[in-house]
């Protein structure tokens, strides 16, 4: 019973990473972020009133 | 050495040393003439930083560098708001810092020293260095407190907390206590980034377990090993909980996941190849000098990685050589700080020094290593480029 726990937590930890992954490939953001922070497009950091 | 003794021991060898940092202080600001006080005078750099995550939490920056809090893992800033609010709110951000790196350290020497007694390193410590205060592995705890560039271990900064988990995450491994090591990795993961690396000298640790229980060394027996007991698969998957609870919390704070990665265009913008083109570009490069410096210590600590792999601290070697590859990626700055707080550095630098020969080489780059500690120390108050 213990094992079979142990094997559910791993698998519940797994399942975690791979949506934590998932929403790190989709970042939903500003372009004025996107384009500092990801693209580097722009070279000056402009808040866009976040 | 009793538990007690070594304790007591440890407490002189700290007290001895803040008593060097105030000497270096009273003499910083009698010849710059420095009025700014200490709070001014040693809050240098990202304290700044740290004090406004754990004043003001995580928000968005103004700066048009883009220079952002995010950038800061949230474990230590966490820890100085502990602090705080058991003052009633009446420490300020910079002593909570302050008191949260020295309960750290202090801890750290005492779980070092006993690592390395567990590692059965400290055998056969010979010569007149090796007495007093620094007998029985206790001159780790020296080099932990004077150390170059361990000035970080008393700062706001995150190393001391970090070497800390660094030291019991090792200590936790030679025990064979897996779920306990992956417990501070996961802990050290959520004080810095390359925390979460630490899965590999894990590994490691468990797979020299393995060889010793089975008396082979079969890679898929063990990988098969690994699978078919839960504990030590939930102590691997436990490694990256850190890392992956910060990136969700900036998912939901930021939109971006990956926000503590992309944030760092704002310090580090250069296009270099990662590692050797890093290295090769600050070797021989002539205007930055500190730069310069800080890729021929980079050198030093690979050449001293290879040799304690060589003596038998394998996932100590390894994990010294991936802590320092990931910096290594994009720029050289502050690397002498990320070697100092990979931690297993010192343990390297005792072991080299109780494996000379002669006993006045012992003293002499035990002596040069305290002296290297003052500089830095001198130089993080003056604010000198290297430090950083």
């Amino acid at each position: 019973m213990k094992k079979f726990l142990l094997y559910l937590v791993c698998a519940g930890l797994v399942a975690f990473f791979a949506i934590t992954l998932y929403l790190g490939k989709n970042p939903k953001v500003s372009d004025e972020y996107r384009a500092f922070y990801i693209d580097h497009t722009v070279k000056k950091w402009k808040n866009p009133g976040h | 050495m009793s538990n007690k003794k070594l304790i007591a021991n440890i407490l002189i060898i700290f007290l001895i040393t803040r008593g060097i940092f105030a000497a270096v202080y009273f003499i910083y600001c009698a010849v710059c003439n420095d009025n700014s006080g200490f709070e001014a005078v040693f809050g240098r750099w990202d304290t700044e930083h740290y004090s406004d995550i754990i004043e003001n939490g995580y928000h968005y920056t103004n700066k048009s560098n883009g220079q952002a809090n995010w950038a800061f893992f949230p474990l230590f800033p966490l820890a100085c708001r502990g602090v705080r609010m058991i003052s009633g709110g009446n420490l300020s951000p910079f002593w909570c810092g302050i008191i949260v790196s020295n309960v750290c350290l202090v801890i750290a020497a005492f779980f070092a020293v006993k690592l390395i007694r567990d590692r059965g390193i400290v055998k056969g410590e010979r010569g007149v260095l090796f007495t007093g205060l620094s007998k029985n592995g206790s001159l780790l705890a020296w080099f932990l407190m004077l150390g170059p560039f361990t000035v970080y271990f008393s700062a706001v900064y995150t190393e001391s907390l970090f070497v800390l988990l660094l030291v019991l995450f090792f200590y936790a491994a030679q025990k064979e206590l897996f779920p306990l090591a992956g417990m501070f990795a996961a802990l050290a993961g959520a004080t810095r980034s390359v925390g979460v690396l630490l899965i590999i000298p894990l590994i490691m640790a468990m797979y020299s377990s393995y060889r010793k229980e089975k008396g082979s060394g079969n890679i898929f027996c063990f990988v098969g090993n690994v699978f078919a007991r839960p504990a030590r698969l939930f102590s691997l998957l436990l490694v990256p909980v850190g890392l992956f609870c910060y990136m969700l919390y900036l998912y939901f704070f930021l939109g971006d996941a990956f926000g503590f990665i992309h944030v760092q265009v704002a310090w580090r913008n250069e296009d270099f190849l990662p590692v050797i083109g890093v290295l090769k570009h600050y070797l021989f490069s002539t205007g930055e000098i500190h730069y310069t410096i800080s890729a021929w210590i980079c050198i030093a600590a690979f050449v001293l990685y290879v040799w304690m792999f060589v003596k038998g601290l394998r996932r100590e070697a390894v994990w010294g050589i991936i802590s320092l590859l990931l910096p290594l990626t994009s720029h050289i700055m502050s690397t002498p700080r990320f070697i100092s707080g990979s931690f297993v550095v010192w343990m390297g630098m005792y072991l080299l020094i109780k494996s000379m020969k002669s006993h006045g080489a012992q003293v002499f780059f035990t002596i040069l290593l305290y002296a290297g500690g003052v500089i830095t120390i001198a130089m993080w108050y003056a604010q000198a480029h290297l430090i950083m």
